[in-house]
């Protein structure tokens, strides 16, 4: 819808808002809204990062989200795609240009406009219960390296039900948020399952270019359920995990024990995304050059937004200081002093640079003997197959809808469509002597190899594994969290991997 | 977006609402006339018959006597050229309907089960060609069962085809319901691509007479009340399969049931009746699912390529169709004149589900049907904004297992495989009844309009109903504050035109305001 604007834009040399975004004083035009003359809540998340406020009854988990650009790095030993990847532009220890989303919840508005060119991939996790409500507000910052490209962004809540289009961020059938301006969108969860959501602004574009992250719905509250984890304040349960007499999932049914071998409940969690990376298409968007997206052919297939051996690195450090009330980034990947991100840490302290602006790790890391929810997402643009010999994953949902009793399956390979999502719980044991670690890739050689060279099968592709320890791992803080000293202190781990 | 309908394609082209309003108002009436008073207000049936709905939904251009439960088509290939969204010219082959003109896809068949089905088939091509019926048994060519053809030891068509010039005969019965695909079996990876396909429809033979009684029987397994059963009647109920009509032998039959009343022989069972299967004949819909190499259908335009083996060029879609549309194409009513070769359009049409009546609205009990076919060779992943869909059968199967248990799944991506049929059910609920009213607004302060992008199809209000006006340079096509939503394949690259986004492989759900009982239109007409 804009190629043409932003041709004229670089013929005429920028609009107000072009200008405004590449001087870096939209900060100014925020929250001016000349409809209501009251500013909404959340960019600057001071007056609601203390106990979250709470609507009609129910709590409110309120987030603010930045949409902007920035750099990030692909597999450093991958073979180069000239002269599109490494992208001679990128920032020093990256390599490929990205749109994306980062939470700026809490920060000033002068810090969230700092974070131009600071995005991340995949974009911040989202979690919500049922029985509350979310409200996350979208701040258009604009793109650093392309003040020409005056693109508003959307968040597109994937698989909610019954929405609204003014809060379904599709630009042609609701509203959009320009540069400079920002937006708040409202859920109210109903059913527990894994959604994502994304951008649908000139869709296929800020989609590819990375604004993709996963949002779930944990089951409600519930102090009385023996799935309940008092420390995080969650039942620790996928569905409801209440089936009618027949074994079909109903919110009146009967509530399946903890440890029935049916249950959607874990003792740890981790979600993976999957998308995928023409580097052209990237190289097109950083150097002003057009794409045409029915030529789309990737060359890195990603989970979590990074590639085999990245996937198996640690996450960066989540933000365990104080509380949910009295920090806006508890849980969340930690923050530098500059509001950056802290880069992902190794065991010996050691922090990933190139990784600062992916924050999440693949790796599912886990004790013997635990029981391990994967919820898996696709927002590439082509079906999966993803494969862990060694172990069975359950299939409990698909699609955020729980899957009747009859129709669990067991499998060791899963198939996961663009825009689907899968739920799989695996039950790993742990043997002494035993390397205890499975991987987890995807079928397609191309697709689990990436950009390889002859040197190296496994670079830059889908694959990650799933890490057995022998007891020594502690209870999960945060979704996708593993610890890496623990890690690095089991015998069996082999060298050379984090 | 609604127009008049265009007629001008001389009669030829009958739909099913058209013909089944026409019963409704004229020999049926008695069966209406009993539960007539069950409605509060006679009205809504009035508005609905004053709509003329052709321009949306399925439009069947072949339709099955009902007495002598056959259909005789006539189709004849032909060449022409149709037009996508980027303003793009594309020469395509075809099936025509009788000796009438190109149009892509081929014409909608639609019969009842148990119909016997002859399609003859003229061949204007100057290369052999046939037509294959995946998922029907039993198919005979010129009366005898179709086998491969061959020419010189080599497979020339995967059943009995038809030399350039003339005419061959298929023919079988439709026994299942559901929803098919017929394309050419002679060098399919060449003729499916130049438009050589088309949909057929089976639908449960089903009378008018059913109307009252599969209300009533679908209104108790949906748990709804009177006013649901009156609204699920108005909005003409059907089957997408099931449903067994009491028969005279019945009455006096061992087994204790519904059909032992002999006022009841020639009305369905309400036992038969699975609650899933319930649509509304109003909101059925058909989204085919293709895609075009424009290159390979230019080698056939200008360099008079007719086979694959006369090109060589690896192949490559660049666009990606709905009912032979494209974005924003498929959104125009059926048989627009300006799309003269693509009668068929792709705009779902609902009202939010209500199973009884509520704030003064109408009871809004039935779904709406939508049948997938894809004639692509890759796996479409469509995506229905706003909520789930529930796909109730595939390949014309219902999704029950042997012992009769549901196998239904609502999932927010229906993923379309190469050749196959998949049947689902959608409704939309007004779940979160945000109103511009005190108590019932959006929680969020809406920003100031200068202070957004505003959409074509945007309303201007969070609210179902309301409207006001949008931005300079806005195309605002809202009429009455109704949502839009979009459904979509989510390999984004389809969604576009060549590249260009909001395009291609993308329709759009409207959703309208429910419509006061009795009251006078509010401009959206009654979904």
């Amino acid at each position: 819808m804009s190629r043409i604007s932003r041709r004229k834009l670089l013929v005429a040399g920028g609009s107000g808002a072009a200008l405004l975004a590449a001087t870096g004083t939209v900060a100014n035009a925020l929250f001016d809204d000349s409809k209501h003359g009251t500013a909404p809540n959340g960019l600057t998340g001071v007056a609601v990062a203390g106990a979250n406020p709470v609507h009609a009854g129910k709590v409110v988990k309120v987030l603010s989200f930045a949409g902007t650009d920035g750099w990030v790095a692909m597999p450093e030993a991958s073979a180069p795609l000239a002269p599109w990847w490494p992208d001679p532009w990128a920032d020093a220890n990256r390599d490929t240009y990205v749109f994306g989303f980062r939470d700026v919840t809490g920060l000033s508005q002068d810090e969230v406009t700092g974070q131009q060119n600071k995005v991340q991939i995949s974009a911040p996790l989202i979690e919500v219960s049922v029985g509350e409500e979310l409200w996350v507000t979208l701040a258009n910052i604009g793109l650093k390296l392309r003040p020409d490209l005056v693109d508003s962004h959307t968040l597109h809540w994937h698989g909610f039900r019954n929405a609204i289009p003014f809060y379904d961020g599709v630009p042609e059938t609701s509203v959009s948020v320009p540069i400079g301006r920002q937006f708040t969108y409202v859920f109210r969860p109903q059913d527990a399952g894994t959604y994502m959501y994304h951008c649908h602004f000139e869709d296929v574009e800020h989609v590819t270019m990375g604004m993709t992250g996963i949002v779930f719905v944990r089951p409600e509250v519930d102090t009385a359920d023996e799935a309940y984890d008092a420390d995080r304040g969650i039942v620790k349960r996928c569905y409801d995990d209440t089936f009618d007499t027949d074994g079909n999932p109903t919110k009146a049914g009967t509530k399946l024990a903890k440890d029935d071998p049916k249950s959607s409940a874990f003792d740890r969690e981790y979600s993976i995304l999957l998308t995928e990376i023409d580097s052209r298409a990237h190289f097109n968007d950083a150097h002003i050059l057009l794409t045409d997206w029915t030529d789309f052919r990737s060359n890195f297939w990603l989970m979590n937004g990074r590639g085999f051996p990245d996937t198996l690195e640690p996450n960066a450090p989540f933000d365990a200081t104080g509380t949910a009330a009295d920090n806006a980034n508890h849980g969340k990947p930690a923050r530098r002093d500059d509001n950056t991100l802290v880069p992902a840490t190794r065991a010996d302290g050691t922090e990933v640079e190139r990784l600062q602006f992916q924050p999440y790790s693949s790796r599912i890391v886990c004790n013997g003997g635990e029981r391990v929810l994967v919820r898996l997402v696709n927002l590439g643009f082509q079906q999966q197959s993803l494969t862990m010999p060694g172990l069975t994953m359950r299939t409990v949902g698909i699609d955020a809808r729980p899957m009747p009793l009859s129709r669990q399956t067991l499998s060791d390979t899963v198939t996961i469509g663009p825009g689907e999502s899968r739920d799989v719980i695996i039950e790993p044991t742990y043997t002494h002597g035993q390397l205890n670690r499975f991987p987890f890739y995807n079928r397609d050689v191309d697709r689990y190899r990436g950009r390889a060279d002859s040197s190296n099968l496994w670079w830059g592709g889908q694959r990650t594994e799933v890490t057995v320890l022998d007891g020594s791992l502690p209870a999960q803080k945060f979704t996708n969290e593993w610890d890496p000293s623990a890690l690095a202190a089991d015998s069996s781990n082999y060298p050379g991997m984090a | 977006m609604r127009r008049p309908n265009d007629e001008s394609d001389g009669g030829t082209m009958t739909t099913r609402r058209r013909t089944r309003r026409a019963t409704v108002t004229g020999t049926v009436a008695l069966a209406s006339a009993a539960l007539a008073a069950l409605l509060p207000v006679g009205a809504t049936h009035t508005a609905q018959a004053a709509r003329g709905l052709t321009d949306e939904g399925i439009v069947c251009t072949t339709s099955s006597n009902p007495d002598t439960h056959e259909a005789n088509v006539v189709l004849t290939t032909r060449t022409g050229t149709i037009t996508v969204g980027d303003g793009n010219s594309i020469y395509m082959w075809g099936y025509a309907n009788g000796n009438g003109a190109f149009q892509h896809p081929g014409p909608v068949l639609c019969v009842e089960a148990g119909d016997r089905i002859s399609i003859t088939l003229k061949n204007t091509l100057p290369v052999y060609t046939s037509i294959q019926f995946p998922g029907m048994e039993g198919v005979q060519a010129n009366g005898l069962p179709v086998g491969p053809a061959m020419e010189g030891g080599a497979l020339r068509s995967l059943v009995d085809d038809v030399a350039p010039g003339s005419a061959i005969t298929y023919s079988f019965m439709a026994e299942r319901p559901g929803t098919f695909l017929y394309e050419s079996a002679t060098d399919p990876g060449f003729q499916v691509q130049m438009g050589l396909f088309g949909a057929l429809v089976v639908r449960p033979a089903h009378a008018a007479t059913d109307d009252a009684g599969l209300a009533a029987a679908a209104t108790a397994a949906l748990g709804g009340d009177a006013t649901t059963a009156s609204a699920l009647q108005a909005d003409e109920p059907r089957l997408a399969f099931g449903g067994h009509r009491c028969t005279v032998d019945e009455v006096s039959d061992p087994v204790v049931d519904f059909c032992d009343d002999a006022a009841h022989t020639g009305l369905l069972d309400p036992a038969t009746i699975d609650p899933k299967a319930v649509y509304s004949a109003l909101h059925e819909y058909l989204l085919v699912l293709s895609e075009i190499d424009p290159n390979l259908h230019a080698a056939a335009e200008r360099d008079g390529v007719t086979s694959s083996d006369g090109y060589a060029q690896p192949y490559k879609a660049h666009y990606f169709l709905i009912n032979g549309r494209t974005f924003p194409d498929v959104l125009a009513p059926n048989g627009a004149a300006w799309l003269p070769s693509q009668p068929y359009g792709a705009l779902a049409h609902v009202e939010p589900y209500q199973l009884a009546d509520g704030n003064g609205l109408r009871a809004n009990p039935a779904a709406a049907l939508l049948r997938y076919v894809s004639a692509g060779v890759t796996t479409y992943p469509f995506h229905p904004h706003s909520n789930h869909e529930r796909i109730i059968s595939a390949d014309a199967h219902p999704l029950d297992d042997a012992t009769g248990t549901d196998l239904s799944e609502e999932r927010f991506a229906v993923l379309v495989n190469p050749g196959s049929t998949l049947d689902a059910t959608f409704v939309w609920t007004n779940s979160e009844d945000y109103a511009d009213a005190p108590g019932q607004r959006v929680p969020t302060p809406v920003p100031g309009q200068r202070n957004l992008t505003e959409g074509d199809f945007w309303s201007g209000s969070p609210y179902l109903g309301q409207q006001t006006q949008l931005n300079p340079g806005i195309n605002a096509a809202n009429q009455c504050g109704e949502y839009y939503h979009v459904a979509h394949s989510h390999d984004l690259t389809q969604a576009t035109n060549y590249g260009a986004t909001f395009g291609g492989m993308l329709t759009l759900i409207r959703v309208d305001p429910g419509t006061p009982l009795g009251a006078a239109e509010n401009g959206c007409g009654n979904g």
